[in-house]
C-alpha cells in the first residue's frame, strides 16, 4: 500500500516535472493578433488628409497585451503623414515615410511600452486611424495593403488572418447642393466638383450613379448631367447668331449648350463667345434670354492630371424635409473612381432652419459659436423672427449658456430672404465626450420651423484651429495664426507647428510667437516658451503666427497640412499630441466689397449691397452659384449667380439695433471664400417695421389702388406722429422701367411705442384725403418689392414722416405683382408713308 | 313697198341689235372696272391692316419686360403673316432734333450700327424736316461728320437731299453697307435764321442706344439714345402700304 503510494507519487512528479519542463510555450504560441478595415474602404490618391482605419484586435486565446504596433507600407504607393492622430492613450514613437510605430502614453507623459488602460488587451480591439499621402498611378489602384504589421510589445504575436486592403482612387470629387433652404417647387441645383488626382487623362467624366442618389424622395431629378457652367453676356434674342458669354474655358471647341429650356449646338468658339451656331437644336424652341442667364454645356468633358471639372444636375424640391446627396465622380470607363461623397443637407419647406456649431472639437471648458439661419422661403414676408431655447442633444458633453441670441429677434425676412442668430455656450466634459444643440424658429403668425439639431462636435485633449483656413492660389505674404487650446492637466511648453516640407512653395519668411515665448523659420517651427510662467496653462490658449512670403500655386484646389504638436512641460506626467491643421489652397480667389461705404443706420431697413467677385488666374468666373452668410442683419438671398464679370451681388438689410453694431459678410464657392465687415450706426429715434399686411398684393396697371400696411413701433419709449406727407412708394427699375407708384398717407396718425397700427396710403397729394393713386400705365409688368431708398428717386418703401423728428425709410418686405397691358407708350408720330 | 317695209323692218332690228350690244359691252366695260378698282381697293385696306397690325405687335414686343431685353429688341419681322396678308416690320432709332438756326445751315451727327442679325435687320435712314414760318427750309444726308457745316462737301459725301418748296422734306435712305458696320450720318439742315424746325430722324440704333424712360440730352454728342420708330410695310397679293411711328416710353 505504502509502496503503490510512492509509486503514485512519483509517477505524478514525473507528469508534472514533463508538464513544467516540456510542455510547449503556451504565451509564445497563442499571442495572435489581427487586422481588419471597414469594407470598402478607399482613400483618393495626392490627398494629405487620406486616412487609414485599420482595427487591431488581440485575439481571445492571447494571454499578454499589445502595447506597442509597427506598421509599414510601400513608400512608393504611400507616405505615413506626421499628422496622424493616434487613438486616445496612445502616441506615436517612431515615424518615417515607410513606418509608423505606435506606443503607449505613459503616466509620465513620455511614449513607452509599460502597461497602461489603454493597452489592448486579449479580446479587444483598437481602430487606428493613419494618416497617409497615397501616390498617384494611372487608374484606380484595388487591394492596396501594408507590406507589415508587427506588434513589438509585448513580444511574440503573429498575425492572424489576411492583411487588410483598401483601394486607391483616381478623382477626389466635392459635392454642393444650393441653396441650402429652398420652398417646395423650387429648384435645387447640385454641383459635383471633379479633380483629377491620378497621372493620366481622364475622359467622359460624369458622375456614377447619374444623377447622383438622393437621400428622400421629396426631390426629383428634372435636368442635367450638364458639363462646365458660365453666364451670358448681353441680353439675347431668339434670332442672336453668336452667343457671348463670360467665358468659354469649360466648353469643347464644338458642342452643345443649354440656356433656358433651349439647346445652342455650335461649331466654333472664342475665348468669349460661340459662333456657328444652331438655335433650338435637339428638338428644342430658340428663345430669347436675359443677360445673366447660366448657361451649361452638354458635352462631357476629359480631365487632364490635376485639372478640375463641374458637373451639374437639377432637381425639383417637391415636397418639405430634408435631403442631401451622393454619388462618386467617375470617368467613363469607370476605371476612375473618386470615393462616394455626400453633399450638404439642403432643407425643403416655407420656413427653415438650421444650427451649426463652431468649433467642432475643442478642450474642456472652452466657448463654442453656436449659428441658426432662419430662411423664409414663402411667397410673403414673415414678421417678428426669433429662435428658440436651444436644448442640448445628449451628446455627453455637458454645454452651458453664456450669451444669446444675438440678434434676440429679427423684424421681417423677405421671401428668400435670411436671418441669423448666434449664442455661445460653455463646453465641459471629459475627452472624447461629444457636444450639440437643438432648437427652431419661429415667426409671428405663429409659424415654426421644423426643430433641428447642430453638428457634434467632441472634446478633445489639445485643440487647434488655424486662420484663415483657405487662401487663394498663389497668395504671397500671408500670415496664418494657429491658436492652440489646452484641454491636458499639464502646461504645454512647446507648440510645433510643421510646414508643407515638400511639392510646394511654402517660404516661411517670419514667426510671430506669444510674449514670452521665441521661435524661428524652419521647416517645422518650434515656438518655445521661455519659461514655465509663459505656457499654455491647462484650460488655456494662445496663438502663434507664421507668415509665408510665398505658397503654392495650384490649378484645382489642393489642401496643405500643417501637423500641431503640442509638447507638455516635463515632470508633469503630460502627453504629447499631434492635431491635425489645414489650408486649403483654392484655384479660385474671391473678393467681397459693399456699398455705400457706411456706416448706414441699424434700423432694420437699410441696406448694403455687396458684392462677390469670384476669379480664376485673375480672370472672372461666371455662371458659378456663391454662398452668402452674414453674422448680423438679414440677407435678400443666401446665393447667387456670378456673372459675365464675376461678379454676384446680394443685399445686406440692416438689423435693429440702438447701438452701433458691425456684421461681417461671407461669400463662398467651393473652397473659396472672402469676408467682409459692415458698420451700422445704432437707431435711437422712434422705429416703425413693417409689420405685414400689404394689401393688396396685386395691381394692374393703369388702375386705381390705396394700399394699406400694419407698421409697428419697435421703439420701447419714442412714440411718432405721422403727417400726411408720409408716403408709400414702389417702382419698376427692377424690370428697367422708369415708372414710380407714390401715395401719400391718407390722413395723420400716431403710433405709439411697442404698439402696431394699420395705415393707408391712397392720396395723390401730401394734403391727404384718399381716394386712390393710379397705378401708371407705362408700369412695366412683375413683380416688384418695395424697398427702402433713402435718396429718391425713384422713390421707394415707405417714408415715416413727423416733420422731421424722426423721419425715416422704411422696407416693406412683401411684393406686389402688377399685369394688365402695361409698359404704355407715348406715340409721338403715327402716320403712313407715301 | 311690202319689200321695202319688209328691208326697213330688217335695218330696225340689226340697228336695235348694235344698240343692244353696244350697251351691253359698255355695262361690261363699266362693271369689270368697276370690279377691278374696288377690289384694289379691298387688298390695299388690307394691306394697311397688315402694315398696322404688324406695328402694333413690335410695339406690344417692345414695351415688354424687361427693357433691357425687349426694348432694345431690333430684329424686326419679315413676311410675318398679318391678317389677310403679311407684314415687314424695321425696327429704328427715333431721334427729335428739334432746333433753331442759330445760321444758315445747322449739322445734326448721328451713328448708325448696321448687323446682319435678326429676322429684318434695319437698314433705313428716314428723316422728315418741318417748320412753322413762310420761310422755305431744305435738308441734305451726308455720309460723316462734317466738320464745316458750311461747307459740308469738304468732309462728307452727299446722300440724298431733299429742298423743295414743300413741307415737310423728307428723305428716306437704305444703307447699303456690309454688315456689322458702325456708321455716321449727319443730317443738315438750310434756311433762314433763327428758324424753327422740328426734325426727327430715324435710324439704325447707335452703338449706346439705351433703355431710359426720358430721353433727355445726354452727355457727349447731341445724341439722343432711348425713343423708338418702326416702319411696317404691309402686303396684301399685289397690294402695298406702309405706316411709321415713333414713340418713347
Amino acid at each position: 500500500m505504502t509502496g503503490c503510494r510512492l509509486m503514485r507519487k512519483l509517477l505524478s512528479a514525473l507528469i508534472f516535472t514533463f508538464i513544467v519542463f516540456f510542455r510547449p510555450p503556451l504565451s509564445e504560441a497563442a499571442q495572435t493578433f489581427s487586422l481588419s478595415m471597414p469594407a470598402g474602404a478607399e482613400v483618393t490618391m495626392q490627398d494629405p488628409e487620406a486616412v487609414l482605419p485599420v482595427t487591431v484586435t488581440n485575439n481571445s486565446g492571447s494571454t499578454r497585451d499589445i502595447r506597442e504596433i509597427e506598421f509599414n507600407v510601400d513608400t512608393a504607393k504611400y507616405s505615413f503623414s506626421a499628422s496622424t492622430v493616434p487613438p486616445p492613450g496612445w502616441c506615436v514613437t517612431s515615424f518615417t515615410a515607410g513606418t509608423i510605430i505606435f506606443a503607449l502614453t505613459q503616466s509620465s507623459g513620455i511614449c513607452g511600452t509599460g502597461s497602461t488602460s489603454a493597452e489592448v488587451s486579449p479580446g479587444e480591439s483598437l481602430t487606428f486611424n493613419i494618416t497617409a499621402l497615397p501616390s498617384a498611378a494611372s487608374a484606380d489602384v484595388a487591394g492596396d495593403t501594408f507590406t507589415s504589421v508587427r506588434v513589438l510589445t509585448q513580444s511574440n504575436f503573429s498575425r492572424a488572418g489576411a492583411m487588410p486592403a483598401w483601394t486607391r482612387r483616381s478623382i477626389e470629387a466635392l459635392l454642393s447642393a444650393a441653396p441650402s433652404s429652398v420652398g417646395a417647387g423650387e429648384t435645387i441645383t447640385l454641383s459635383m466638383q471633379a479633380t483629377n488626382r491620378s497621372t493620366a487623362t481622364q475622359t467622359t467624366i460624369n458622375s456614377a450613379p447619374s444623377p447622383p442618389t438622393a437621400s428622400s424622395a421629396i426631390v426629383t431629378n428634372t435636368a442635367g448631367p450638364f458639363f462646365g457652367s458660365t453666364a451670358l453676356n448681353g441680353d439675347h434674342a431668339d434670332s442672336a447668331t453668336i452667343i457671348n458669354v463670360g467665358s468659354t474655358a469649360e466648353f469643347p471647341s464644338t458642342g452643345t449648350i443649354r440656356v433656358g429650356g433651349e439647346d445652342i449646338c455650335y461649331s466654333a468658339k472664342t475665348a468669349t463667345s460661340f459662333s456657328g451656331i444652331t438655335r433650338g437644336c435637339n428638338g428644342t424652341t430658340a428663345a430669347t434670354h436675359v443677360s445673366g442667364s447660366v448657361v451649361y454645356g452638354l458635352t462631357a468633358f476629359s480631365l487632364l492630371p490635376g485639372e478640375t471639372g463641374t458637373v451639374f444636375w437639377e432637381y425639383a424640391a417637391n415636397s418639405s424635409g430634408q435631403v442631401y446627396f451622393t454619388a462618386r465622380a467617375a470617368n467613363g470607363a469607370s476605371t476612375a473612381k473618386s470615393t462616394t461623397v455626400n453633399s450638404n443637407i439642403v432643407l425643403i419647406g416655407d420656413f427653415t432652419a438650421s444650427l451649426a456649431i463652431t468649433p467642432v472639437s475643442v478642450i474642456s471648458g472652452q466657448v463654442i459659436t453656436v449659428e441658426m439661419l432662419a430662411v423664409n422661403n414663402g411667397t410673403t414676408a414673415l414678421i417678428d423672427i426669433a429662435p428658440s431655447a436651444l436644448t442640448p442633444c445628449g451628446g455627453g458633453a455637458t454645454e452651458t449658456f453664456v450669451s444669446g441670441p444675438s440678434p434676440a429677434s429679427v423684424s421681417s425676412l423677405a421671401p428668400k430672404g435670411s436671418g441669423v442668430f448666434y449664442w455661445t455656450y460653455r463646453v465641459t466634459g471629459s475627452i472624447g465626450q461629444a457636444y450639440c444643440l437643438s432648437g427652431s424658429a419661429l415667426a409671428g403668425g405663429p409659424v415654426t420651423t421644423d426643430p433641428v439639431t447642430s453638428n457634434t462636435g467632441t472634446i478633445s485633449q489639445y485643440s487647434a484651429t488655424v486662420a484663415p483656413a483657405t487662401i487663394a492660389s498663389g497668395s504671397v505674404n500671408e500670415t496664418f495664426t494657429w491658436t492652440v487650446f489646452n484641454g491636458g492637466a499639464c502646461a504645454i511648453k512647446e507648440v510645433d507647428i510643421a510646414t508643407p516640407a515638400s511639392g510646394g512653395d511654402w517660404n516661411c519668411s517670419s514667426v510671430a510667437p506669444p510674449s514670452g515665448w521665441s521661435a524661428s523659420c524652419a521647416n517645422t517651427v518650434r515656438f518655445r516658451s521661455n519659461s514655465s510662467a509663459n505656457d499654455i496653462p491647462s484650460g488655456g490658449s494662445k496663438s502663434f503666427s507664421i507668415t509665408f512670403s510665398t505658397t503654392e500655386s495650384v490649378s484645382s484646389d489642393k489642401t496643405a497640412a500643417f501637423p500641431v504638436t503640442p509638447v507638455p512641460r516635463t515632470g508633469c506626467g503630460g502627453a504629447e499630441g499631434t492635431i491635425g491643421s489645414y489650408v486649403t489652397v483654392t484655384a479660385y480667389g474671391a473678393a467681397l466689397f459693399h456699398s455705400p461705404a457706411g456706416p448706414i443706420y441699424a434700423d432694420g431697413s437699410s441696406a448694403y449691397t455687396v458684392t462677390a467677385t469670384l476669379t480664376s488666374g485673375g480672370n472672372p468666373v461666371s455662371g458659378k452659384t456663391v454662398t452668402f452668410s452674414t453674422t448680423n442683419g438679414s440677407l435678400s438671398s443666401s446665393t447667387a449667380l456670378t456673372g459675365v464679370n464675376g461678379q454676384a451681388t446680394v443685399s445686406l438689410m440692416a438689423p435693429n439695433s440702438a447701438v452701433d453694431t458691425t456684421a461681417v459678410v461671407t461669400a463662398a464657392h467651393v473652397n473659396a471664400s472672402a469676408s467682409d465687415t459692415v458698420n451700422f450706426t445704432g437707431w435711437t429715434k422712434a422705429n416703425l417695421q413693417y409689420w405685414g399686411g400689404l394689401s393688396p398684393a396685386a395691381a394692374v396697371c393703369g388702375g386705381s389702388y390705396s394700399f394699406t400696411v400694419s407698421v409697428r413701433d419697435i421703439s420701447a419709449s419714442v412714440p411718432m406722429s405721422l403727417t400726411t406727407s408720409s408716403y408709400f412708394s414702389f417702382n419698376d427699375s427692377s424690370a428697367g422701367g422708369g415708372a414710380v407708384y407714390k401715395a401719400y398717407l391718407d390722413s395723420p396718425v400716431t403710433v405709439s411705442s411697442s404698439s402696431t397700427r394699420t395705415l393707408t396710403f391712397g392720396s395723390p397729394t401730401s394734403a391727404g384725403g384718399g381716394g386712390g393713386v393710379k397705378v401708371s400705365s407705362s408700369f412695366l409688368e412683375g413683380t416688384f418689392m418695395p424697398a427702402a431708398n433713402s435718396t429718391p428717386p425713384p422713390e421707394s418703401g415707405v417714408f415715416f414722416t413727423d416733420g422731421g423728428t424722426n423721419d425715416q425709410y422704411r422696407a416693406v418686405t412683401d411684393n406686389i405683382t402688377v399685369s394688365g397691358d402695361c409698359g404704355a407708350v407715348s406715340v409721338i408720330e403715327w402716320h403712313e408713308m407715301r | 313697198m311690202r319689200l321695202g317695209s319688209r328691208g326697213a323692218s330688217i335695218v330696225a332690228v340689226i340697228i336695235m341689235l348694235a344698240i343692244v350690244t353696244l350697251l351691253g359691252t359698255v355695262f361690261v366695260a363699266l362693271f369689270t372696272g368697276s370690279l377691278e378698282r374696288s377690289t384694289g381697293a379691298a387688298l390695299s385696306a388690307r394691306a394697311l391692316y397688315s402694315a398696322e397690325g404688324g406695328l402694333e405687335a413690335a410695339i406690344g414686343h417692345l414695351k415688354e419686360a424687361p427693357a433691357s431685353l425687349y426694348w432694345t429688341w431690333r430684329d424686326g419681322y419679315l413676311g410675318k403673316p398679318a391678317g389677310s396678308g403679311t407684314v415687314d416690320v424695321e425696327v429704328l432709332e427715333y431721334e427729335n432734333r428739334d432746333s433753331t438756326l442759330a445760321a444758315s445751315v445747322k449739322c445734326e451727327p448721328f451713328e448708325s450700327t448696321i448687323t446682319a442679325a435678326g429676322a429684318n435687320p434695319s437698314r433705313t435712314v428716314y428723316m422728315a424736316l418741318s417748320w412753322g414760318t413762310s420761310n422755305n427750309m431744305g435738308l441734305e444726308l451726308y455720309d460723316n461728320t462734317i466738320a464745316d457745316c458750311s461747307n459740308p462737301l469738304a468732309s462728307a459725301n452727299l446722300l440724298a437731299s431733299s429742298v423743295t418748296s414743300n413741307m415737310p422734306e423728307i428723305i428716306r435712305y437704305r444703307v447699303t453697307d456690309a454688315a456689322p458696320a458702325t456708321l455716321t450720318y449727319t443730317a443738315r439742315v438750310s434756311g433762314t435764321t433763327g428758324d424753327v424746325y422740328q426734325l426727327r430722324i430715324s435710324h439704325p440704333d447707335e452703338a449706346a442706344f439705351g433703355t431710359g424712360k426720358t430721353c433727355g440730352q445726354p452727355a457727349g454728342p447731341p445724341f439722343k439714345k432711348c425713343m423708338r420708330a418702326v416702319i411696317s410695310l404691309g402686303k396684301a397679293q399685289n397690294a402695298r402700304r406702309e405706316v411709321f411711328a415713333g414713340f418713347s416710353k
